[in-house]
Order: C-alpha cells, then structure tokens, then sequence
C-alpha cells in the first residue's frame, strides 16, 4: 500500500508523522497551496515584456516564450513553438512504412527507440501483425532503456537549471553507459532506428546481456549518490517543493500526461492500464505522487528509474526463444542471413522495398507510455504501400501548450524550474 | 642604513611583491577552478596547455586581450571604463593590513625588523568592511552604466544582495573584535596565540559560520550568484561587458575570494600561526598560504556542488536568518567576556 | 521542527551529505578519455560511414545494381547506373551516395542481398571540403579499409552481428565502457 512513500523517510511530513499515515492532499487543497504561495500583484503596474527567445541556455531546445512581468511575477504567458518543425507527419506521406521509422526516431531525439515502437504498435495494429515474444521482450528492454536515459538526461538538465553544471556533467557520465548500451544493441547512441514492423532490427548481441546486468546493477547506486545530493538539500527543497502545482483537473484540461500527472496522484500508466509488448508479463509498480509540484515529479521519475531497472531485469531473466521479427512476408523485412542464401526471403525483402506492405485500408490510433507521457499515432491508409496520413501526438507538444497555465502567476526565477520538470524536448513538440 | 630609511625599503618591496603575488595567486585559482569543476563531477579540466593544463590562465588571458573591445554607444563610457577597477581595486587594499608573519619584536634581517604587514593598522577590520562596501559600487555601476534595462536590474539585485549580507558580516566580526579587544588584524592574530584550539573558531563558531556563508554571497558565488547566472532572465551586470572589461570583473571576484579567505584566517584560523607550537619554525607566510587555500578549495567544493537559491529566498536568509543569529552571537560574546573577563 | 532539525540545519548536514558525494567523485578516476590522444572503439554495429566490399574472386564490387539500397533510403540518397557486364553480370557503372543527406539509419545495409553495401565503424568524417561528402563508387569501394572483418563474413552474417558476428571478439578499448572498470582506455 505505502509502495509510492517508499523514497521517502520515515519522519518528511509535518510534525515528523510518517508520511503514510497523513491522507493526500485533494485537489482543493492543492489550489489553495497555489494560491497561498502567490505574490500580489499590483493593480497598476506597468507590464515588462519579456521574450524568453528560442535561444536561451535554459530552455530545453528553440521554445519561445512571451511573458508579460510584473516585477518578478509573471501575468501572461504566450508560448510559440515551431522553430524546430520539419514537417515529419508530411515527409511520412511520402514514404513507405518502413522508410518512416527513422523518421520517428528524430521526434523525441533523446528516447528514439519508445518512438519508433510507438509507430510500429500502430502499424502493426492497422496490418494485423502479431510480434513474436522475443521481439517483444527485446521491445520492452530497449524501451525502458530509453526510459532510464531519458530521465537521467532530464534530471540532468533540470537541475542545471536550477543553478550546477556538476549534476549535468555526473548525469551525462551515466548516461554514456546507456549510451553504450544501445550502441552495442542497434549500432547508434541515439537515432536507434531499432524497430520494425513485426519485431526488432536486431537479436541482442553476444555480451549485451552481460554489460546490461552490470550498467543496471551500477545505475541504482548511482541514482542513490543523486538522491544524496539533491533530495534532502535545502536548497532544493525550498526550490521545487510546492512550486508549480498542477493539479489532476488541470493535467486533464491540457492533456498533460505522464510524470507529472502521476505526481498529481493519479495513477495512470499506459503500461498498466492498456498493455502493449511485454508489459502484461512483467511486474513493475507505477510511481505516483500526490502534491502535484516539482519536487513530487521529481521523486516520480526517479523512482520509474529504480522500476525501469526491474523491468530491464526480468527482461533478460525470462528472455524467451524464438524470432524476434514476425516471419510475415507481406508485411516484414526478411531476415538478412535468410536473405543471403534464401530466394524466398529475397524475394520477400524486394517486395517489401519496392511494393511497401500489404496494408489494408484503414484507420487506427495507438497510443503507448513513452518517458516523457503518452505518444498517441493515428495512421490512416488507403490502401498502398505509403500511409495517407500519420499523426503523431506527442506529450511535449501538450506540456508545452500548458506552459501557461503552469507559470502564469508564478515567479520569473520558478519559471525556469517549472518548465524543466515537465519535460519538453522540441523535437517532440514541433514534429 | 639607518631604521626609516630600511623600513622604507622593505616597505616598498612588500608593496611591489604583495599585488604580483596576488595577480599570480588568481592566475591559479582561475586554472584550479576549472580543474576542481572537472574533478568534482568525474572529469579533467583543461589538460592542453601547460604540464597538467597548468598555463590555461594565461592562455585565456591572451585570448581576452585579443577580443574586440565593445563599449555600448550610448552608454556612459566614462563610468563603463570605470566600474571594473571600482571592484577590483579595493580588495588590494585590504590586502595590504593582513598579517602575513610576526610583527615587532627584534630586528631579524641583516640587523632590521623586517614586519610581515604592509601597515599595521589600527581599524584593520573596519577597512575590511569598508572595502567591501565600495565593491558594491563597482557591481552597481556597471550594471547602470551599461544602458541596458536587464543590467540595470541585475546590477541592483546584485547591489542589494551584497549589502544586506554586509550586515552579518559586520556583527560576526564583531564578536572576533571583542575577543581580541582591538580592530587591529596584528593584535588579533597576536590574540589567537598557541595552538589550533586556541584559535577564535571555537568560541565563535557561530560567528566563524556566519561569516564564512556571508562571504559567499558578497563573492556572488553559488549558492547566491544569481547576479551571474546564465540562466536566469535577467542579465546579469556584465551582460555589456567584453574581453578584458569582463575579464577584470573576472579577476575581481578571484582577487576578493583570496583577500575573504585571508580574512576568514586571520579572524578565526589564526592567521599566520602554526596548528601546533612546535611547527612555527616553518615561517609564517606559508601557513597564511595553506590556510587560504584551504577556504578556497571549501568554497570552490560548494560552489560546484549545491544549486542556487532563488532572489527572495537569497535576501530572505540574509535578513532573516543570518542578521539576528550574528547579532545574538555578539550579545552573547560580549555577556560571556563580562563575566569571565 | 523538533531540536534534532533544528542542529541538522544548523550544521548543514543536508549540504554536508552532498558535498560528500562529490568529494568522492574529485578522488577517483576520472571517466574523461582525451579525445583525439585517446580513442573509443566503437561496437560492432556500429553505423558509420559506408563501403561498398568487393569479392576476391572477381575483383568487382560485390554490388550487383538491384536497386534495393536505393530505393529503401528514407532521404533519397543513393544513385546508381546500372549496367552489364561482358560476363553477363550486372554491376553498378556508378554507385553515388550523397553523405550530406544520409541519416545513417542503416537500412541500405540491412536489405542488400549481397551484404554488398555496409556500414564501418568509421566515424571521423569532417572535412573542409564539401565535395568530399559526395561518394562516388570509388570512395566507396576505397572505404573498405574501414570494415571490420565482421562485415566479410559471407554466408550466415549479416553486415553487424547476428551469425558470424556473434563470435566477434570483443572490440578493443571497449572493455572499459562498463561501470567498475575505471576510466575507458
């Protein structure tokens, strides 16, 4: 019952009552914290405009924000994304499904891999295709592995913002194992390019396994040393704790999903609730948190780090045998080594490079549970070989159109400390 | 030579050798902060040039030297030309009342007293804080005279920062003054004689504390350097600032962190004394040295570890917290000197 | 806040437990690896720069101008001219990849039929020049130089490591990439 209090000491609530015992602060509660910590504004006063331009050392890729100061307090916010739009959903048109899968992997550059599956879960719904169990597994394993570099990568940035550049340096060193990782998985850091329709590009290498155990044995000693540095520093604490409450209404309002609708307490998870891969055989517990600030994002996400680690775990113990890409001729690449020495599967790969898949005509919507909330792909095909359209909707395309609502009010300097906790990458939200 | 003439001489030495000494210490904080920034955070710093990266100061010294010189055309260039020696400036000053070895006594240099203090003067402590008062000027100035409303803004908060943490400062060393019972820097540290226990950072630890966590905010460092964050929206002063402009600002905050941590030793530490009697054979500068070096490597430590606070929370502390602990730290010294004696 | 809170804040015990993780961090061994003195070995599939292998027997590109890799690349950037040969064979008369355009995704390797095309470990490609980023099949065919012996392996590999690729030692400096083994050399 008290699993999601687990990171927290016995004597954190007021007064030193164990945080268990104490009931969740409900939504009203947590507007009148809002409010409460709030900074009268003066009715008269002049309004400074301030251009938070695409290009400052803070934001986390060329998001562009129009504030209007009070002084220090914030009275409107205007956000205006699209400096980073290359018209991806566009250049889909115009591609087979195979040909689009590198093209997911430049959305969310940083967790490239929970793209390209999000894409495939899709384009496997819409042509019936069944992914065999390794492959599914193997899915799971990268996936999570993308969970754990982008969260490093994220607290990482959030608390440079806050004021260190050491945290980002020991952040990135950690993150260059998973790095690695995925180097020696599917022979790139970060535009993995590892899905395919039907499974994997790719068996996992002789010593993966090995390597693997050894970075996610390392990483929660690691994650401990964090905690140790930041959890219980004053500073931080009076930095993030009550500052940007989002309560569970607002996240509903702005379709605002993923950690930090979870530090909302709501306990919605993707992987749970609408199970995909090899989610339904794994066992791993949702991080929810009830006060819906920064500080309470920030325990969430470290503690889908710890959980992240299991997974990836139990993916390598239960590993099972077998193809891990569907040996489906109309609707997958062939094997290479079958390719080499095999007409059949030669024939199936040229097919399948320049007829495309067989797909039926069609619409479908997925939606999984990538790091950074819940990527949802519509496709829509008539028929050939190249969708009439995909649509991707990505988490930080919301996070940042809610950017104000979660600022408006709030201080200049908490800016900085809000927007970084909800986690938008441009890539993600520009498309 | 008769004993004007040859303190006249030394004098003149000391005060040629002591700024040339300091400039060469900053050379090496600057290139020690980079290598602890590495360290801490399991890198190298610079490693090319030099054995070590050990001449990455000069290097960039070069490189600064070599920019173009920008002055905002509608700036108040006179005052812009003038803001980074009004910080730079004043922390020699202060340099120049530090004990660095004995004073008076028997002449011990070809037959002349040789005192290791470039003046022995008498309100030491108070030319501290005065110092450091008129350093706000320089941070002030520039931020206004850069025409920039963001500097301006920058400047001012920087500005409000340092005097409110002036306050605490000024009643921690008062508790040292009253142990000592003089503001003069040599009588304190003749005051701290014997070994490390009877130095003044055992009764005035509070005070010692309290001034050492002050002194990083009038140094701007983290976790109070929000006049210099890069990620903040607010621009800090320097924003106009370029080349050797910025770099002597640069220079500036380097020169004041070694006069702070002279002064944190001499007041608490003290000063040129040996942890141990028996180990005053070796001279007196050299610990002055070990003991600076050692508070830097302390603020360096927590500069590149904790994050930084934000502006009302800065102010709130100074005001709040750090003023009436000093304030109940002297009362309580000068109850505990009255009764004692 | 109890007394106990009060001396914790007092001693600074939350900033104290920070500052001692990072003082750890200043004595061990630094995971930096001074680039260009010292240099990773990257893995084997890694996706570098491309290279067309040519079959000892005949001398000529393994490439046979099928088209695949062409047609499969998501930016377009792969021209070949086909054409016979006078035994009969088909071989590429020309053979252009335009480097400025390629994502590296490794698709081009993944469907040739004749593990013709595959991507080296070679990842040192800046260059003053923009020209040098237009491969023409010469270049190409001179890439070879880069491709690990993993990538000759005929039947049963596939340009990375499945068969063949398995049994691939260990790439050489890449043992320290692993937490606990120190600082990579």
């Amino acid at each position: 019952m008290a699993t999601a209090h687990d990171t927290h000491d016995a004597a954190s609530g007021p007064g030193g009552v164990p945080v268990h015992m104490i009931a969740h602060p409900t939504p009203e509660e947590l507007r009148a914290r809002k409010a409460a910590g709030r900074i009268r504004l003066e009715r008269n006063a002049e309004l400074m405009s301030l251009s938070m331009g695409p290009q400052h050392p803070s934001m986390h890729g060329v998001y562009r924000a129009e504030l209007e100061l009070d002084g220090e307090v914030i009275v409107s916010a205007r956000p205006e994304i699209g400096n980073l739009h290359r018209g991806v959903e566009k250049l889909c048109e115009h591609r087979t499904y195979h040909q689009i899968i590198p093209l997911t992997d430049r959305l969310d550059y940083i967790s490239s891999f929970a793209m390209n599956h999000g894409f495939c879960e899709a384009a496997e719904k819409l042509m019936g295709v069944e992914v065999p169990a390794r492959g599914r597994y193997i899915r799971t394993l990268a996936h999570e592995l993308c969970r754990l570099s982008n969260h490093i990568l994220w607290l990482g940035t959030s608390i440079m913002d806050l004021g260190t550049q050491t945290f980002f340096t020991i952040c990135f060193r950690d993150r260059e194992y998973v790095l690695d990782l995925f180097e020696m998985l599917t022979g790139a850091r970060l535009t993995h390019s590892f899905g395919r329709i039907g499974g994997v590009a790719k068996d996992l290498p002789d010593g993966f396994d090995h390597r693997c155990r050894k970075v996610i044995d390392f990483l929660p000693k690691r994650l401990a040393e964090y905690e140790r540095i930041i959890k219980q520093n004053r500073i931080f604490i009076k930095r993030a704790k009550n500052i940007g409450i989002f309560t569970s209404d607002d996240c509903y309002a702005w379709r605002v999903t993923g950690p930090t609708l979870r530090a909302a307490g709501v306990a919605r998870d993707l992987r749970k609730d609408e199970p995909y891969a090899a989610y339904p055989e794994v066992e791993f517990d949702v991080a929810v948190e009830y006060n819906a600030d920064v500080y309470d994002r920030f325990l969430v996400r470290m503690r889908e780090m710890r959980e992240s680690c299991k997974i990836i775990r139990q993916c390598l113990d239960n590993l099972p045998d077998g193809p891990f890409l569907a040996p489906d001729a109309g609707h997958s690449l062939a094997l290479k080594k079958n390719v080499l020495h095999d007409s059949a599967a030669m024939i199936q790969n040229f097919y399948q490079v320049f007829q495309g898949p067989q797909v039926p005509k069609g619409e479908v919507y997925r939606c999984i549970e990538v790091p950074k909330g819940e990527m949802g792909v519509y496709i829509r095909s008539e028929g050939g070989a190249k969708p009439a359209r995909v649509r991707f909707t990505t988490p930080s395309f919301y996070h940042g159109q809610a950017v104000p609502a979660l600022v408006e009010g709030e201080m200049v300097a908490d800016m900085i400390a809000i927007f970084a906790s909800v986690d938008v990458v441009l890539g993600d939200c520009d498309k | 030579m008769s004993d004007p003439v040859a303190e006249l001489v030394f004098l003149i030495i000391k005060a040629i050798l002591m700024p040339v000494i300091i400039i060469l210490m900053v050379a090496f904080a600057i290139y020690f902060e980079r290598k602890f920034a590495g360290f801490f955070a399991g890198r190298v710093g610079p490693t090319y040039l030099g054995p070590w990266g050990s001449l990455q100061s000069f290097g960039d010294v070069f490189k600064l030297i070599s920019k173009e010189d920008v002055i905002p055309s509608r700036s108040d260039k006179l005052v812009f030309k003038l803001a980074p020696y009004i910080a730079f400036v004043p922390a020699f000053l202060v340099m120049a009342v530090i004990p660095f070895g004995s004073v008076g006594g028997e002449a011990n240099l070809f037959g002349y007293r040789f005192d290791y203090v470039i003046s022995s003067f008498d309100t030491g402590l108070v030319l501290f804080l005065a110092m450091g008062a008129i350093g706000v000027y320089g941070v002030v100035l520039a931020g206004w005279s850069s025409n920039n409303n963001y500097s301006l803004l920058g400047g001012l908060r920087a500005g409000a920062q340092m005097i409110s943490y002036e306050l605490a400062m000024g009643f921690s060393v008062a508790g040292v003054m009253l142990m000592a019972g003089s503001m003069n820097l040599v009588d304190i540290v003749d005051g701290q004689a014997g070994a490390f226990w009877d130095w003044y950072w055992i009764p005035q630890i509070v005070g010692g504390v309290i001034l050492f966590v002050a002194s990083i905010a009038e140094l701007n460092r983290t976790p109070f350097d929000l006049a210099e964050a890069e990620q903040e929206l607010v621009a800090g002063h320097l924003t106009e600032y370029s080349g050797m402009r910025w770099g002597m600002f640069y220079l500036a905050e380097y020169v004041n962190m070694i006069v702070v941590s002279a002064i944190v030793s001499t007041l608490y530490l003290g000063g040129w004394r040996a942890p141990f009697e028996s180990w005053n054979v070796i001279p007196g500068p050299i610990w002055l040295f070990i003991k600076i070096c050692f508070l830097i490597f302390i603020y360096m430590w927590i500069r590149w570890t904790i994050i930084r606070y934000r502006y009302n929370q800065l102010m709130s502390i100074g005001w709040k917290v750090l003023l009436p602990l000093s304030i109940a730290n002297l009362v309580v010294t000068a109850i505990v000197i009255s009764v004692v004696g | 806040m109890g007394l106990v809170d009060i001396v914790k804040k007092g001693a600074f015990v939350d900033i104290l437990r920070g500052m001692s993780v990072t003082g750890t961090y200043f004595v061990v061994d630094k995971v930096t690896v001074e680039y260009p003195k010292e240099k990773l070995q990257t893995y084997p599939r890694f996706r570098g720069v491309h290279a067309l292998l040519t079959d000892p027997d005949t001398g000529d590109t393994k490439c046979v101008a099928c088209m695949l890799c062409a047609t499969i690349c998501p930016s377009q950037c792969i021209k070949i001219v086909g054409e016979q040969t006078p035994d009969g064979r088909s071989h590429p008369a020309g053979f252009d990849l335009d480097l400025s355009r390629c994502v590296f995704c490794g698709l081009c390797e993944e469907v040739c039929p004749e593990a013709a095309i595959v991507m080296t470990r070679h990842y040192e490609l800046a260059t003053l020049d923009k020209n040098d980023f237009y491969l023409d099949k010469q270049k190409l065919v001179a890439n070879q130089v880069y491709a690990h012996k993993e990538l000759y392996a005929i039947p049963g590999a596939d340009g990375g490591a499945t068969d063949a690729g398995r049994s691939a030692a260990e790439p050489d400096g890449a043992a320290g990439r692993v937490p606990g083994q120190g600082a990579a050399r």
